[in-house]
Order: structure tokens, then C-alpha cells, then sequence
């Protein structure tokens, strides 16, 4: 039994047309895993990763994190389910610019009431694990996009959730940030045990994983494990994305 | 599709994000027009009193105009900024400053036609409504009538405004820059910055206005109180709120707890960006709510001056023109209630008014004349020797403490002083006798001498009172009532009588019901006017705050949606927005009511012992929380609903 279960899963989206965004979806993460989804735009890889974080409900099937299944849950069942065991990153950040980077990285300790000694001790543990200790003080807008999405990534993990989410982390970051804040999920995945799963464009970030998944079309298409060697394991992935339909010059691995 | 299409058809399919500015004009005008409808409406212009209020409704005319001018100022602005990518969008299309002028002017021109029609239509409606609840108030018949020259003002004045807040749009447009508008208000606010001696300065203020106000002030006092209250209260939004607020965000054990770091990091800013308009809406409540509760105690004060007058009728006789012949008005009088077969007890009175240190002045009654009175009134009953005076306080005039702990009363005439002394007090009450005096009774001799002293015939009053003991005093008459007809009646005859070379009245009439009659209509007619300046005030803060609240809504849903992401749930948002707006509501509310009441409690001892403007300030305060409550719950559900739909 993985961490998560994905069976049977599929989203229809109704309108005028209906679109079959996800279709038949089948996939397991075991514990300590690290998980890529790639794809080209609109193959359905994001309708997948909001299924699973539990802000979308799908048409059909089931997903099961840890054993639970939390689109059976209530509302605000959901929303403590998603603030304990979840953890999201976001291509944009989602930092509150009306905090500072220390409270913004406690947010979901306080909204659990948590002591202030823990806060302290967690957030001091955290920050210090990704090097962002100095900045603690300021504000969002006063940092680099790297130390942002890497305050993001310490909001993100404060809590150990039990199944990190990452949204195209990289998607604003220039190549050097990008680089450091894939390394930290890294390290955050193999120090803490954190499984990840991560969707994303970028060959780059990708190559941090253990695994990496294809969706074409809304289907599973194929998926590519790693190697002893990261390099490796970058051509590999641009292999299969030219192989995708796309063209490698498209999909250069310097995103900015 | 021509550019003025274009325009229509923005509109039309906007609606959602014209509505509220639509509303709110509309809104505006409605008021406008029912006012008017209400102080041009014939049965006003005619009535006396309706006369005499003309003035106070004429200035609240002005009022409720120039709240109606910021409030759509406010709303155009609020509606501008709401579409300021829009705008943004245009001009990176290539359209020219000239285009969006005039599509801003045609907008505002299309949307002020369509609220001044649909206002006078709805004010049409409401008018019949609120002249009903006139009547009620006033005491007059106000039926409905083709308002013509109400609906020509409004259109007039309504249509100028919209114009001239067009042209002053288009300037508040041309300062931006195209990337500004694209941009707008995605860009991150800056931390919200203080200056601690200005929060100083703001305490400083206000512990001196305190101080002065704490302290038995005069004028001079209370203006300066005012100043220094103002200063104070502007400097404790813009300064000393946000100062405090960042203290309670570096505590971190209340702080870093629960929703607490989400709402205290919210006000912050919401406080600095509202400072003016905190400072404004307490200003309005605070003046709204002292007039208010200032009139109520004068209305209050007049009931009194009813319940309190034990006689029906005064009659002051007057000196006659040697050359005139006297026509009696006590013979008027008792003609009028003897055809009338009203039994009647006439008294008459000889007093005289003198000054006295520390008390000021005091009318005299000789004891055997008091004695009559008060065996007719069953007042307390006396004997007094030389030198010894009874007294009797009104409850309607103002009571000085340091009166009751007297025990001799001491002529400021040191010709009285010298062949009198003193007069020992021999025993006080709260009672009327005269009305709105104080009254001493001193026996026959006594007031002989003080007679004697000052050799002047002229200084002594004589009255003739009539107590009609049909009539009671402890229920205030209403328009049916036989004593107002006939003290109407009275006064009637009393300002038709010939004035000319060889005729006069002999003495003036104080009526207490037809007193209280008109007293009560100018009372009541500023307690109209009041009740609806309030009522436009809260009505106007009210939306205020919504706007406030429905610019910000874009940035309060993303920043709300991100935080559902990470697990925020339903009701936690709810409990967070809720303390949010209640702030909002209620800061200014609250500081308001304590500027209210004490300022009333500061102008208290200029009304009778009676009066308690303290408890009337409460009265008004109460009534404009409630409305504000309604208004609250109204914009709190609107603005979750919102909410709500960007909860994952």
C-alpha cells in the first residue's frame, strides 16, 4: 500500500463542451518518495496535482493519502486535513505580504494554536535547513524570488506534512535560484522523509526526482526512473519530452 | 461599433461592476428628493412654526447636498479604481487620453440620468412614506402633492454634480501611468510606518482634552477641549492605532495564536489606508449623536415646563400710558372660562427680584400671599420669623450644589446689606412656584422693610395666577385637549387686539399648554430634521464602509483563497473577516460614543436637574448602533458570500 493511491481517477469538466481532462488515471507513491509529473501544457498534470491536494474533486475514482480519503471528508474536516497532513508550494509563492517571512512560516503552527516555544523551536530547525535565517525579519517583497519560494517551501514543511505539493516551484525563479531551491526539496525529501510529488515543465527540476511521471492527454503515457547520475537522468527526461511531440529547443532547461 | 456603442455596451455588460456605483447615486438622489418634497411641501411653507424651521431645514438641505456630492465622489472613485486595468488595457490598445475622457464622461453621464430617474421615481414612493411618519411627529396634515418644483431642484442639482464629478474624474485618471493602471493594486503594500511622537502627541491631546473638559470649564474651555480632542483623535487613526497594533503583532504569545496573525496584520494596514475616514465618521457620529441627544433633552426639558407650571394661566400686569385706556386681560380670562363653565381659583402675587452673592437673582413673596398659594397648591406651610426666608427651588433651572449647604442668603445691594443683614435660610425645597426661578418667602414685615429700603414702587410685579383644577398638569396635553383650545384661543385674541392710541392690554399671558404646544412643534420639527440627518449619515458611513470593503475585495479573495489552499477552513475565514469588518463598524462607533457622552455630560449642567442629556446621548447613540448593527450584518453577509466562492 503506497502513501498515495490514485485509482480509477477521472475529471470531466462540464461546460458547453465537456473536456475529459483526466482520464483512468492509475498511479502510487510509496513513503519517501520523489515523484515528477511532467507533460505539456494542458495534458491534465496541474487537474492531477488539485485532485490530490484536495482542492478539486474528481468526476470519478478514488485517491488515498495515507489510507484516507479525503474528498469523503466535510469541509472543514478537509481543511484540517489539508493544514496537518499537506504541505503546498506554489509556482508564485503565496507568501502574505502583509507578514513577515518568520510569520508566514509559523502561519499553520498558530492556526493550530501551537505553543510559541514549538513555533520557535520548529521555525528556528526550519529556516535553518534552508538557510533563510537571516531573512526571517523581513518582509516578502524585501527578498530574492529564490529565498521567497524557499520561505515557501519552510511554510510548506514546518508541520512534517505527511505529502508535500509542489506547483511548478521553479516556474518564476531563474535558473541559479531554481537549482537551489530544487536541491532544499532534495534535502528536505532525504532528511525528513518527506514524500513529494512535484509538477512541473522544467527537465531541470525534474531531474531531482526519483521518479518522473508522463500524462499525454489526460493519460498516464509513461515514466522514467533514475539513475545513479542526475545528468543522466536530465537527458533522459528531455529525450522523452522531444519524444512527447515537443521539440528539445522548446523546452530549454533555463527558465526566466 | 462606434465608440459610443461601445460605451452602452460596457455598461450593460458590466452591470455587476456599475451596480453598486448605480445604487449608491441613486441611492443619494432618493434622499435628496424626498427631503425636499418634505420642506417645500405646501402645509410647511404655510405653518408658522414650519416658518420659524424653515432655516435649520434650509442649511440641512445644504448638508444632506454636499454628503450626497462626497458620497458620489467617493463611489465614482471607489468604482474608478475598481477598473483602473481596464483603463490600462484601453491604453495599451492604442486609445488616445481624449477617448477615455470622454468614454468616463459618457459613462458617468448615462449612469447620473439613469440615478436621477430612477430616484426621483423611488423618492416618489418613499416620499408618501415619510411624510405619513411626519405627520405622526409633527402633528400636522401633509398629504401628498405633485412635488414639481422638488423634482426641478433635484434634477438640476443632480445633473450638475454628476457632470462636474465627470470632468474631476477624467483629472483623476490622467495622473496614472499606463503600467500603474495594468498593475493595479496587485502591487505589495509596503509595512504601514509611524511616528512615535505624533502617537505622543495624539495621547498628549487627548489627556489634556480630558483634563480641560474634567475641569468646571467655561467656553473658552470646552472650544479648546474640542481642538485638542480633534487633534488627538485625528493623530490617534493615523498614528497611535497603527503603533499599537504593531505592539500587539510583537507580542507574540497573543500574536502568533490562532487567527490572530492573520486579522492583526490586516488591520494594520486597514487602519492606515482608513485613518481619514475613521477620523471623518467619528466626527459625523459624534456631532450627529450630541445634536441628537441635546435636542432630545430639550424636548425632554419643554415636557417639564408643563408638568412643572401649577398654574393654568399667568397674567403679568403692565404699566399703562396715562393717555391709553387699559383693556383688561384678566377679565378676559375669566369671561372666556366662565363661558366655557370652567370652575377657576384666581391668585395674585406681589413679588420683586433681587440679587444675592453666590446665588444671583431670587423673586421675594410676602408670606401672607405664599400662604394662600400654598394651601391651593399644598406646598409646605411655614411660619417665618423677621429675617428668615423659605426657599424654593425650581427642578427646571440649572442647581448650583453649593446651595443646598447655604444658610444665609446675602444682598449683593449694600444699602439692603446695611439695614437688613442677613437673611437666614430657614428651610429649602425643590418645588415650583414661578417658573424657571427661584423664589424666597420672607414674612409680611421683612419684605415691608426691604420694600421701604428701596423706595421704588416700580420694581414690584404684580400677577394674577389662575389654578383650574380640572385641568392637571401630570399628562401633557394633546391637540384635543380643552386648555390648549382655549390657551390658543387666548393668544389668538391676544395678537389681534387693537394696538393703537387709546386702547391696550393690560398685562401679557403666559399660557403653560399653549407654551408647551409651541415649544413642542419647534422641537419636534428639529427632531425630524435630526432624526433624518442621522438617518442619511449612517446611511452614507454605511456605505462607505462597504465600498472600502468591496475595493478590497479582489485582494482579500486571493489572499483568502491562498490560505483556504493551505488549509484554512470556512469558519476560520468567516471568524477572521468578521472581526475585520465588526472593526471597521464599530472603532469609530466606539470612540464616537465616548466623545458623545462626555461632551453631554460636559454641557449637562446648563439644562434643569431634570434633564439628563447624558441619558438622551445614550438614547441617540443606542438608536444609531442598532442601525449601524443592521447595516453590519447586511454587509458582513454580502461580503462571506463573496468569500465563500474562493474557498477551496
Amino acid at each position: 500500500m503506497g502513501m498515495l493511491e490514485i485509482q480509477k481517477l477521472s475529471k470531466i469538466y462540464n461546460g458547453k463542451v465537456s473536456t475529459r481532462a483526466l482520464n483512468n488515471i492509475d498511479l502510487t507513491i510509496e513513503q519517501g518518495e520523489f515523484v515528477g509529473i511532467m507533460g505539456a501544457s494542458g495534458s491534465g498534470k496541474t487537474t492531477l496535482l488539485n485532485m490530490v491536494s484536495t482542492i478539486d474533486t474528481p468526476s470519478s475514482g478514488k485517491i488515498l493519502i495515507n489510507n484516507q480519503n479525503p474528498h469523503q471528508m466535510k469541509k472543514n474536516q478537509l481543511a484540517q486535513f489539508r493544514r496537518r497532513q499537506l504541505g503546498f508550494v506554489f509556482q508564485d509563492f503565496n507568501l502574505l505580504d502583509t507578514l513577515t517571512i518568520a510569520e508566514n512560516i509559523v502561519l499553520p503552527l498558530t492556526l493550530e494554536k501551537k505553543s510559541l516555544r514549538e513555533m520557535d523551536q520548529k521555525l528556528k530547525a526550519v529556516a535553518e535547513k534552508l538557510g533563510i535565517v537571516e531573512i526571517l525579519n523581513k518582509r516578502t517583497y524585501e527578498v530574492s524570488g529564490g529565498q521567497r519560494q524557499r520561505a515557501a517551501i519552510a511554510r510548506a514543511t514546518i508541520h512534517s506534512p505527511v505529502l508535500l505539493l509542489a506547483d511548478e516551484p521553479t516556474g518564476a525563479l531563474d535558473s541559479k535560484s531554481s537549482r537551489n531551491v530544487m536541491e532544499m526539496m532534495e534535502k528536505i525529501n532525504q532528511t525528513d522523509g518527506t514524500t513529494t510529488m512535484l509538477v512541473t515543465h522544467d527537465p531541470l527540476a525534474a531531474s531531482y526526482c526519483h521518479r518522473v511521471v508522463f500524462i499525454k492527454d489526460g493519460e498516464l503515457y509513461n515514466e522514467i526512473h533514475r539513475g545513479q547520475n542526475r545528468q543522466d537522468f536530465f537527458q533522459e527526461i528531455i529525450d522523452m519530452l522531444s519524444f512527447l511531440g515537443g521539440n528539445a529547443h522548446e523546452l530549454s532547461s533555463v527558465r526566466v | 461599433m462606434s465608440f459610443r456603442q461601445f460605451a452602452l455596451n460596457n455598461i450593460h455588460r458590466n452591470a455587476s461592476t456599475y451596480i453598486a456605483y448605480f445604487l449608491s447615486s441613486s441611492f443619494a438622489v432618493m434622499i435628496f428628493f424626498t427631503y425636499l418634497v418634505f420642506i417645500f411641501h405646501p402645509s410647511i411653507i404655510k405653518d408658522q412654526t414650519g416658518q420659524t424651521a424653515s432655516y435649520g431645514m434650509i442649511i440641512a438641505s445644504y448638508i444632506t447636498f454636499i454628503f450626497s456630492f462626497l458620497f458620489v465622489l467617493y463611489s465614482v472613485s471607489a468604482f474608478l479604481k475598481a477598473r483602473l486595468r481596464e483603463f490600462g488595457i484601453l491604453t495599451i490598445l492604442g486609445a488616445q487620453r481624449k477617448q477615455l475622457n470622454y468614454l468616463i464622461f459618457l459613462e458617468n453621464i448615462l449612469i447620473g440620468t439613469a440615478s436621477v430617474i430612477t430616484g426621483i421615481l423611488g423618492g416618489l414612493l418613499f416620499a408618501k412614506l415619510f411624510l405619513l411618519f411626519g405627520e405622526n411627529i409633527l402633528d400636522f396634515k401633509l398629504p401628498m402633492y405633485p412635488p414639481i418644483l422638488s423634482i426641478c431642484v433635484t434634477v438640476f442639482a443632480f445633473m450638475a454634480l454628476f457632470s462636474i464629478i465627470s470632468f474631476m474624474t477624467t483629472i483623476f485618471i490622467r495622473q496614472r501611468k499606463a503600467l500603474e493602471m495594468v498593475q493595479g493594486s496587485s502591487k505589495p503594500r509596503k509595512e504601514s510606518k509611524a511616528s512615535i511622537w505624533l502617537s505622543f502627541l495624539s495621547v498628549a491631546s487627548l489627556s489634556y482634552a480630558v483634563y480641560l473638559i474634567a475641569q468646571d470649564g467655561h467656553e473658552k474651555s470646552a472650544a479648546l477641549a474640542l481642538l485638542f480632542n480633534s487633534i488627538g483623535l485625528y493623530f490617534f487613526f493615523t498614528q497611535l492605532s497603527v503603533v499599537i497594533i504593531r505592539l500587539l503583532n510583537r507580542n507574540r504569545l497573543f500574536s502568533w495564536r490562532g487567527l490572530n496573525l492573520l486579522w492583526i496584520t490586516e488591520l494594520a494596514y486597514k487602519m492606515k489606508d482608513n485613518a481619514r475616514m475613521f477620523f471623518m465618521i467619528t466626527m459625523i457620529i459624534t456631532i450627529s449623536c450630541s445634536t441628537a441627544g441635546s435636542v432630545l433633552a430639550i424636548q425632554n426639558y419643554v415636557e417639564n415646563t408643563f408638568t412643572e407650571s401649577p398654574f393654568a394661566y399667568t397674567v403679568s400686569q403692565r404699566e399703562l400710558d396715562s393717555t391709553k385706556k387699559g383693556i383688561s386681560v384678566t377679565q378676559k380670562i375669566e369671561h372666556t372660562l366662565k363661558q366655557k363653565s370652567i370652575s377657576y381659583q384666581k391668585l395674585s402675587s406681589n413679588t420683586l427680584e433681587l440679587a444675592f452673592q453666590h446665588v444671583g437673582y431670587i423673586r421675594f413673596i410676602r408670606h401672607s400671599e405664599y400662604l394662600e398659594m400654598a394651601k391651593a397648591l399644598s406646598l409646605p406651610l411655614v411660619s417665618l420669623q423677621d429675617r428668615e426666608a423659605l426657599l424654593l427651588k425650581s427642578p427646571l433651572i440649572t442647581q448650583k450644589d453649593s446651595l443646598d449647604k447655604l444658610a444665609h442668603l446675602s444682598f449683593e445691594s449694600p444699602q439692603l446689606t446695611n439695614s437688613l443683614g442677613n437673611l437666614k435660610i430657614k428651610e429649602q425645597y425643590t418645588k415650583t412656584l414661578f417658573l424657571s426661578e427661584y423664589t424666597a418667602v420672607v414674612n409680611d414685615k421683612t419684605y415691608d422693610q426691604i420694600v421701604s429700603v428701596l423706595s421704588d414702587p416700580d420694581i414690584i410685579d404684580q400677577r394674577y395666577h389662575y389654578l383650574i383644577p380640572s385641568w392637571n398638569n401630570h399628562t401633557i396635553p394633546n391637540t384635543n385637549s380643552i386648555e390648549l383650545k382655549t390657551g390658543l384661543e387666548l393668544r389668538q385674541w391676544e395678537y389681534s387686539s387693537p394696538i393703537d392710541s387709546t386702547e391696550e392690554l393690560d398685562g401679557y399671558i403666559n399660557s403653560r399648554a399653549q407654551e408647551y404646544y409651541t415649544r413642542k412643534q419647534l422641537t419636534s420639527i428639529a427632531i425630524f430634521i435630526g432624526l433624518f440627518i442621522v438617518a442619511i449619515f449612517s446611511i452614507f458611513i454605511a456605505s462607505f464602509l462597504y465600498f472600502k470593503l468591496f475595493i478590497d475585495l479582489q485582494h482579500d479573495q486571493r489572499y483568502y483563497h491562498e490560505l483556504s489552499k493551505m488549509g484554512l477552513s470556512l469558519k476560520e475565514m468567516k471568524r477572521a473577516a468578521t472581526k475585520q469588518i465588526a472593526i471597521l463598524f464599530y472603532i469609530p462607533l466606539f470612540f464616537a460614543g465616548i466623545q458623545t457622552i462626555v461632551g453631554l455630560s460636559a454641557i449637562n449642567p446648563l439644562f434643569s436637574t431634570k434633564t439628563d442629556t447624558v441619558i438622551s446621548g445614550l438614547w441617540a447613540l443606542g438608536i444609531f448602533t442598532a442601525i449601524q448593527t443592521v447595516y453590519f450584518v447586511i454587509v458582513r453577509a454580502r461580503y462571506l458570500a463573496q468569500l465563500k466562492r474562493v474557498m477551496v
